[in-house]
C-alpha cells in the first residue's frame, strides 16, 4: 500500500475541488431531436427511423418493448419508486455528425470543454489508442489507430456497427442477454442507442486499451447504450468505460446492457468506473460467454448514482473458462450501491474469483449481491467469493445475499464475508505520528480498497483517490 | 429403469404450434405439435424452473417466455440463459393417440 | 395446494368443541385460523421455498390424527429412551401422551404436557404461549397456532438450577397431520437443558409434522436445547425453533436432521437483551432422495450480544439441502459479534446443496462474518487413509464422520452425540450399525 496517493499530471487542477461543485454545471441544451417524455411505441418507431435500422432491428425492439410490459418491474432490490418512466426522454439526438473522426480538434469545442471540467486531459487521448465519446445518447467522437485497423480490429459506436457489419452484429446480438432475461434489459433492448461495438479477430492482441466516455447532460435524459464485444479465439482486449454527469434534480435512469464474448483462450477484460450524480438510477446487465481455456475479467467501481443495480456475470462454458470480478462500491448519503457477480461454472475445470470491498458513510447503503451457480458436469471447479464491507457511521448500513448454488461434488467453492468498521486504535496512532484524522481515515479506506484500486487503470486510481480525499473531508467532527 | 408408457389424448386435441401442458403420475409435462410431429418435454425451463408451457412454439424450438432461454426440439440444446439441455420424452402418435415414454428410475 | 376442509372454521369449531379450554386459548385459536386464512400458500417464487419441490410439503388431503394406532409405547422408543440423557421423559404420539416420567423434585419447576400446564398454569401458558413463534410466522405457523393437539410444557424458576436434562419424544404411527408444541420458559438466572425427539417406527401412510418450539429467556437463564430429528421416511416436518433473550441470557441449541422424506427447520434467536449469546449448531445428513431445507435468523436487537451459527452437512444418494442463513443487526446494536458458518460436503453429483449466507447491518460497531463452503472428500486425506490399507468406502466413512466431528464433539450430552453419530454411521453403511438405533 503506497504511503502517498498517486501524482496525476493534471492533480493541481483537480485539488480543492468538491465533487457537487464540481459537477454543479450544465452545458445549454442544443439538441437536433429529442423525443417525448415517457416510454410508448411512436418513441421507439423514431428512433429506428432516425437511426436507420433494418425492419429486423424495429421488429426487435416493438417485441422487446411488448415483453417489458408483460413482464412489469421486479419487486426485489432498493427501493426504485421515484424512477418514473412519464417523466424521462428516451431518446436525444445531438446536433453533431456520428461515425468515425480522425483526430480529437474536430470534436465540438463544448464537448471538449465539458471534458477538461471533467478533468479528462487531452494528453490521455494521444497515449490511448481509440477513444469513443457518447454525447447525449449518440457516439459523437470516435478513434481508431490505424495499424488496429490494418488487423481487422473493429471499434465502432453500435449503430455504425450495425450497419457495417451486419453479419457478425446479428450472429451475437441479444445471443448473451435476450430481451426477457429482464426487465431492464427488455427497456434496453426496446431503446438502446450508442455503445460500442468491438470486433477482434483471432490472435490479435489489442495492447492499449479501448476506451469510451460516456455523458449525460439534458433533464431527464434515459441513457440506454448497448455494447456487444466480441473476442476471437486466443486474442485479447481490455476496454475501459468511465462515465459521469452533471448534477441536476430530476432523477435520471441509465439501464446499459452489455454483452461479452470471449472464445477459446482469449483474455478480455472490462473496467468501469461509475460516478454518476446523485440522481441517476444506474441499472446495468453486463455478462460474459466465456469459453475453453478463455480468461474473462470485470472491474467494477461503482461510486456515484442515486441508486445502482449491477451484477457483472461470467458463464463459464468451456473447459478450463476463468472468470473473475473485482468490485469497488462506495455509498454515502441517499446512495444505494446493489452490487455483486454472479458466476455460473457449467464446463469441466473451470475457476472463478469474485473479491468486492464496499465502504457505506453517513445514511448510505452498500449490497452485495452474488450468485455462484456449478452445474453438474462441472467437474473441479473452484470458485471463491471474498466480500468486505467497511462501514464508516454509526447510520451506515450494509447488506450481503450471496446465493451459492452447488450441483458438483468434485467442486471447491468459498464464500467469505465481513463486516468491520474504522480501527479506532490504528487511527489514534497515526494521528500521534503527525497526520491529521481526515488522513489517518483515508489512509485506512485506500488500505481496504487496495486489493482491487491496485488493478484501476491510471486515471480512475487517481479519481479514486480524490474521491476518498473529498469524502473524509467533513466526516470528522 | 422402466419405461412407462402414457396415453395423454387424441391428437386432434393438441393444436397445432401449439404447447399443451399435461400432467403424467405427479409430473409436469408439456406437449408440442409442430410440422405434423409431436414433442415431449419437462414442463420446466431447465435455467430457472420456470414452467416453459408459459412459452411459445417457434419453428424448430421451444422458447421460455420467463427469461428467454430457447430449447431445440430435436437435441433439447439450450440458449442463454439456460446453459443445461432440455430432457426430450418419447412422443409419437399411435393410432390418433398421443403417447408419451417415460422412463422411470 | 387446495382448500382442506380439515382446516376449515367447521373443523376447528369441532376441535374446541371437544376440549374444554379458556375462553382466551379458544380466540387465539380462532384468531390463528383468520391469519392461515389470510395468508397465501408459499410458491416456488417465494425466497424460502425456491430451492424446494413444494409438492413434498403438501397438506392435502391429510386429516388430523387424534390419537396414536396403539397406545403403548413402542419397544424401539422404549430403547430410545433408555438410551437417552434425558432423565425427565414425557412421550406424545398425536397428541396423546403415552408416557409421562416427568414427576421431578425440582423446586418448582414445572414439566408437564401442555394440555395439562393450560389446566393448572393458565397463567404462565397465556403469558407466553404464541409470544415467541404465532400465527403470523407462516401459513403452516398459523395451522399450528390454530390446530395444536398437545405439547410439552417447561417453567425453571427463577435462580433454580435443573441438573438433568429433561427430554420429550414425539413419535406417530399412523398417517395424517399432526401438530405439537414446545413452550420452555426459563426465569432470571435459570438453567435447563431440554431434549426435543422425534422419531418414528416404519409404517406406510404418509404424515406431516408441525411443530412450534418457544424458548423464553429471561436475564442471565441459561438453556441447552437439542432437536433430534429421526423421523421415519413417509413424514415430512417442518419447525420453527425460535428463542427470545434477555439481558445477559445464553442459549445452546442444537438441530439435528437425520430423518423424513423432506423436512424444514427454521432455527432463530432474538438477542433482545445486551450481553446475550446464542450458540446455534446444526447437523444434517442426506442420502436417498431426501431433502433439508434449513434457514437460521440471528437477529441483534441489543448491543453487545454473540451469537455463532455452525452448520455442517453430508449429502449422498440424490438428496439435497438448502441452507439459508441471515443475520440482522439493527441500528442501535453496536458491538454486536455475529459469526456464521456453513459447510457442505457433497458426496456425489447427483446430490445437490444450495446455500445463501445473508448479512443485513445496520450499525457499525460490529464484528460480523460468515462464510459458505462446498466441496468433496479432501482427496489427499482420502489418499493418506487408502494407503494405509483402508478400503475406499471405510476411508469414506471416517472422512465423513470426521467432516461432522465439529459438530458433534460440542454436544454436550454424551448419549445423545453417540446416538447421532451411530445414526450417521448407518445411513454411510458402515456394516453392524442398525440405522434405527
Amino acid at each position: 500500500m503506497s504511503d502517498a496517493p498517486m501524482q496525476h499530471p493534471d492533480a493541481d487542477k483537480l485539488t480543492g475541488m468538491q465533487h457537487e461543485q464540481q459537477y454543479d454545471f450544465q452545458l445549454p441544451e442544443k439538441y437536433f431531436y429529442k423525443s417525448e417524455k415517457g416510454l410508448n411505441k411512436r418513441v421507439i418507431e423514431k428512433i429506428s427511423y432516425f437511426k436507420g435500422e433494418p425492419q429486423w432491428m424495429l421488429d426487435f425492439r416493438l417485441k422487446a418493448f411488448e415483453i417489458a410490459e408483460k413482464k412489469g418491474r421486479p419487486k426485489w432490490g432498493p427501493d426504485l419508486s421515484a424512477l418514473n418512466f412519464d417523466e424521462i426522454y428516451f431518446y436525444i439526438r445531438p446536433n453533431e455528425r456520428q461515425g468515425t473522426t480522425a483526430s480529437w480538434d474536430e470534436i465540438p469545442e463544448e464537448v471538449r470543454e465539458t471534458y477538461r471540467r471533467l478533468g479528462i486531459p487531452e494528453a490521455e487521448q494521444k497515449v490511448l489508442a481509440g477513444v469513443g465519446a457518447q454525447y447525449e445518447s449518440e457516439m459523437v467522437y470516435h478513434n481508431l489507430k490505424e495499424e488496429w485497423e490494418k488487423k481487422g480490429v473493429i471499434f465502432l459506436d453500435t449503430d455504425t456497427g450495425l450497419k457495417e457489419h451486419p453479419e457478425i452484429f446479428r450472429e451475437h446480438f441479444a445471443s448473451v442477454v435476450p430481451p426477457e432475461d429482464n426487465y431492464y434489459a427488455a427497456i434496453n433492448s426496446a431503446v438502446w442507442s450508442g455503445g460500442s461495438f468491438v470486433y477482434v479477430p483471432a490472435g490479435v492482441e489489442v495492447d492499449v486499451p479501448l476506451q469510451a466516455y460516456f455523458l449525460l447532460n439534458a433533464e431527464n435524459i434515459g441513457q440506454f447504450e448497448r455494447t456487444l464485444i466480441i473476442v476471437e479465439e486466443g486474442a485479447k482486449a481490455h476496454y475501459i468505460e468511465g462515465c459521469t454527469a452533471p448534477t441536476y434534480n430530476s432523477d435520471s435512469f441509465h439501464s446499459g446492457v452489455i454483452e461479452i464474448v470471449a472464445k477459446e483462450r482469449s483474455n478480455v477484460r472490462y473496467s468501469t468506473i461509475q460516478n454518476w450524480s446523485h440522481n441517476v438510477f444506474n441499472l446495468v446487465t453486463q455478462r460474459a460467454l466465456v469459453y475453453d481455456h478463455a480468461s474473462m475479467g470485470w472491474l467494477d467501481g461503482n461510486l456515484g448514482s442515486k441508486t445502482t443495480m449491477k451484477y457483472p456475470s461470467c458463464y463459464l462454458l468451456g473447459d478450463g473458462a476463468h472468470g473473475e470480478v473485482l468490485s469497488i462500491a462506495f455509498a454515502g448519503t441517499g446512495q444505494h450501491q446493489d452490487a455483486g457477480a454472479k458466476m455460473i461454472h457449467a464446463a469441466p475445470n473451470t475457476s472463478s474469483s469474485v473479491v468486492s470491498k464496499s465502504i457505506s458513510k453517513g445514511l448510505g447503503c452498500s449490497s452485495y449481491r452474488g450468485l455462484v451457480q456449478i452445474h453438474e458436469g462441472a467437474t473441479n471447479a473452484k470458485s471463491n467469493v471474498e466480500c468486505d464491507a467497511l462501514l464508516l457511521d454509526e447510520t451506515s448500513r450494509t447488506n450481503t445475499y450471496p446465493y451459492i448454488e452447488i450441483g458438483e461434488k468434485t467442486a471447491h467453492v468459498g464464500h467469505e464475508a465481513t463486516v468491520s468498521k474504522l480501527n479506532e486504535e490504528q487511527i489514534f496512532y497515526m494521528m500521534s505520528r503527525g497526520l491529521a484524522e481526515e488522513e489517518a481515515m483515508a489512509l485506512i479506506v485506500r488500505g481496504f480498497l487496495e486489493p482491487v484500486a491496485k488493478e484501476l487503470p491510471l486515471e480512475y486510481a487517481v479519481e479514486l483517490n480524490r474521491l476518498i480525499e473529498l469524502e473524509m473531508e467533513g466526516s470528522v467532527g | 429403469m422402466t419405461a412407462t408408457r402414457h396415453d395423454v389424448g387424441a391428437e386432434a386435441d393438441f393444436v397445432e404450434d401449439t404447447l399443451t401442458p399435461v400432467t403424467i403420475e405427479g409430473q409436469a409435462v408439456v406437449v408440442a405439435k409442430q410440422g405434423g410431429r409431436v414433442y415431449a418435454v419437462p414442463d420446466r425451463c431447465t435455467h430457472a424452473k420456470f414452467p416453459l408451457s408459459d412459452g411459445e412454439l417457434l419453428p424448430g424450438k421451444i422458447k421460455c417466455i420467463h427469461h428467454g432461454a430457447t430449447f431445440d426440439l430435436e437435441t433439447g440444446r439450450a440458449t442463454m440463459p439456460a446453459i443445461k439441455k432440455l430432457r426430450l420424452y418419447d412422443a409419437a402418435v399411435e393410432d390418433g393417440r398421443v403417447i408419451i415414454t417415460l422412463q422411470q428410475a | 395446494m387446495t382448500d382442506n376442509p380439515a382446516f376449515a372454521s367447521e373443523a376447528l369449531e369441532t376441535l374446541i368443541a371437544s376440549r374444554s379450554e379458556p375462553a382466551w386459548l379458544t380466540e387465539e385459536r380462532r384468531a390463528a385460523l383468520r391469519t392461515y386464512d389470510a395468508t397465501a400458500w408459499p410458491t416456488a417464487r417465494d425466497e424460502a421455498w425456491r430451492y424446494t419441490d413444494l409438492p413434498r410439503f403438501s397438506l392435502d388431503d391429510l386429516e388430523w390424527t387424534d390419537g396414536p394406532a396403539k397406545e403403548q409405547v413402542s419397544e424401539r422408543i422404549r430403547m430410545r429412551m433408555t438410551d437417552s440423557d434425558a432423565e425427565g421423559i414425557v412421550v406424545h404420539a398425536h397428541g396423546r401422551i403415552l408416557h409421562n416420567e416427568s414427576d421431578l423434585r425440582e423446586a418448582g419447576l414445572l414439566f408437564t404436557d401442555l394440555n395439562t400446564a393450560v389446566r393448572e398454569h393458565e397463567e404462565l401458558v397465556r403469558e407466553h404461549l404464541y409470544s415467541v413463534v404465532d400465527a403470523k410466522a407462516g401459513k403452516h405457523h398459523a395451522l399450528n397456532a390454530a390446530f395444536w393437539r398437545n405439547g410439552t410444557f417447561v417453567y425453571v424458576p427463577r435462580g433454580v438450577e435443573v441438573e438433568l436434562p429433561l427430554g420429550a419424544f414425539t413419535t406417530a404411527d399412523q398417517g395424517g397431520i399432526s401438530a405439537g408444541r414446545t413452550l420452555l420458559i426459563a426465569e432470571e438466572n435459570a438453567k435447563v437443558t431440554f431434549l426435543d425427539e422425534y422419531t418414528s417406527d416404519p409404517f406406510e401412510q404418509r404424515l406431516a409434522h408441525l411443530a412450534a418450539t418457544e424458548l423464553v429467556l429471561k436475564q442471565g437463564a441459561k438453556v441447552r436445547y437439542l432437536s433430534l430429528q429421526n423421523w421415519g421416511r413417509n413424514v415430512v416436518h417442518m419447525n420453527r425453533l425460535k428463542a427470545r433473550l434477555g439481558r445477559d441470557a445464553r442459549l445452546e441449541s442444537l438441530t439435528v436432521s437425520l430423518g423424513a422424506d423432506a423436512a424444514r427447520a427454521e432455527v432463530e434467536s432474538v438477542m433482545e437483551g445486551p450481553g446475550s449469546e446464542s450458540e446455534m449448531l446444526g447437523l444434517y445428513f442426506g442420502d436417498k432422495g431426501q431433502h433439508y431445507n434449513q434457514y437460521t435468523l440471528q437477529h441483534h436487537a441489543a448491543e453487545r450480544a454473540f451469537s455463532d451459527v455452525l452448520f455442517k452437512g453430508a449429502l449422498r444418494d440424490a438428496s439435497s439441502a438448502v441452507y439459508s442463513g441471515v443475520i440482522v443487526v439493527d441500528e442501535g446494536a453496536q458491538k454486536t459479534d455475529a459469526y456464521q458458518t456453513n459447510r457442505n460436503l457433497l458426496l456425489d453429483s447427483e446430490s445437490e446443496t444450495v446455500s445463501i449466507p445473508q448479512l443485513e447491518i445496520g450499525a457499525n460497531d460490529v464484528a460480523c462474518s460468515h462464510g459458505s463452503t462446498t466441496g468433496p472428500v479432501p482427496e489427499d486425506q482420502r489418499f493418506y487413509l487408502m494407503s494405509r490399507g483402508m478400503p475406499p468406502e471405510v476411508a469414506e466413512h471416517l472422512l465423513v464422520t470426521g467432516f461432522l466431528y465439529e459438530v458433534t464433539s460440542r454436544v454436550t450430552l454424551p448419549k445423545a452425540a453417540q446416538y447421532v453419530e451411530r445414526v450417521v454411521q448407518a445411513k454411510l453403511g458402515v456394516p453392524g450399525v442398525k440405522e434405527k438405533l
